[in-house]
């Protein structure tokens, strides 16, 4: 009995010092016995500064992404700000990167998306405002992102589209998200950061 | 006839400048319209979106600001460097005055109220 007790003790000190980890989020599948999560497709895209950005530079990175454009007049001067909010937390921490993907091809071009970052003052190089070539070069990452953008000229700045903050692993895994528009949410997120830069750890 | 056309005008435009109801509407027009990028604190974000504080930023484009929030500002007629603005053309006057009493209230702290007539004025000579 005794021994059993002492079993149970060490069991759950056990327990307790394993660390908390996050799920990772998605649609999985199972192939030949392995479980295959839901990973960010590969990309080739282009920043504000017109430099190539492919997905391979999110690898063993942590990143934390958002959807927006720059005439956008409801949610995303929102998210902007809980994106800038993140990234004043972690500015020291050189392996989290900062995704803004575009959803205007139309009106955001490249000299409008550096307008758009140096107006917002960023100053972090990991800070990216990214635009594809074709419109479906960024639309179509948006399922693995769990988001969705919808061209609607009733609604306001003609494109309707999900507010996520979300995160994501070294592995390019979806780890966590929030609503960007709210400011509570993303302090929640912001602790997801720090549990997802312990993991590495 | 006359009288109630009159009595309307009269009732709305007391309730445009004196009321402290006024100032309700003001805050949720505000919130619902001009807080998204403007921010809940009125401070603006960054160059992108201009603080709403400055008096003398008021004072300067006092007779525009009406066709601001009606008709937005365009890439057109923008000066350079600005963010353009969206049109909220389904702003009523009323909601204009409201709101712009409101952040007089808090921040510009001008002793004379803006008048229905004025923000009238204002939006028949609006330029675009």
């Amino acid at each position: 009995m005794k021994r059993i007790i002492c079993y149970w003790i060490l069991l759950f000190t056990l327990h307790s010092c394993t660390e908390k980890k996050l799920p990772v989020l998605g649609n999985y599948s199972i192939k030949n016995g392995d479980t295959i999560f839901n990973q960010i497709p590969d990309f080739n895209l282009w920043t504000q500064d017109s430099m190539p950005f492919t997905s391979q530079m999110l690898e063993n990175k942590i990143h934390v992404a958002a959807f927006f454009f720059t005439s956008c007049p409801t949610i995303c001067p929102k998210v902007m700000r809980n994106m800038m909010r993140i990234e004043e937390k972690f500015s020291k921490e050189k392996d989290v990167l900062y995704l803004c993907y575009s959803l205007d091809f139309k009106k955001d071009s490249i000299p409008r998306l550096k307008e758009y970052a140096s107006k917002l003052g960023i100053e972090n190089s990991n800070f990216y405002f990214l635009q594809g070539r074709q419109k479906e070069d960024i639309r179509s990452l948006m399922n693995a992102y769990m988001s969705i953008a919808v061209d609607d000229p009733d609604s306001p700045g003609g494109i309707n589209h999900s507010g996520w903050i979300l995160l994501i692993d070294g592995k390019k895994n979806l780890r966590s998200y929030c609503l960007g528009t709210d400011e509570k949410e993303t302090d929640k997120l912001i602790k997801d950061i720090q549990t997802l830069l312990h993991e590495r750890d | 006839m006359n009288v109630i056309r009159f009595s309307t005008f009269i009732i709305l435009f007391i309730s445009c400048t004196f009321s402290p109801e006024t100032y309700k509407e003001g805050k949720q027009v505000y919130e619902n319209y001009c807080s998204g990028c403007h921010g809940i604190q009125m401070d603006g974000l960054k160059d992108l979106y201009p603080p709403l504080k400055d008096v003398n930023w008021y004072e300067q484009n006092r007779n525009q600001i009406p066709c601001w929030l009606k008709n937005g500002i365009t890439l057109r007629n923008l000066r350079l460097g600005k963010q353009e603005m969206p049109a909220h053309t389904e702003l009523s006057s009323i909601q204009i005055c409201n709101v712009l009493n409101y952040l007089n209230s808090i921040n510009w702290k001008l002793k004379s109220p803006f008048t229905l007539e004025e923000i009238n004025l204002n939006l028949k000579n609006c330029s675009n």
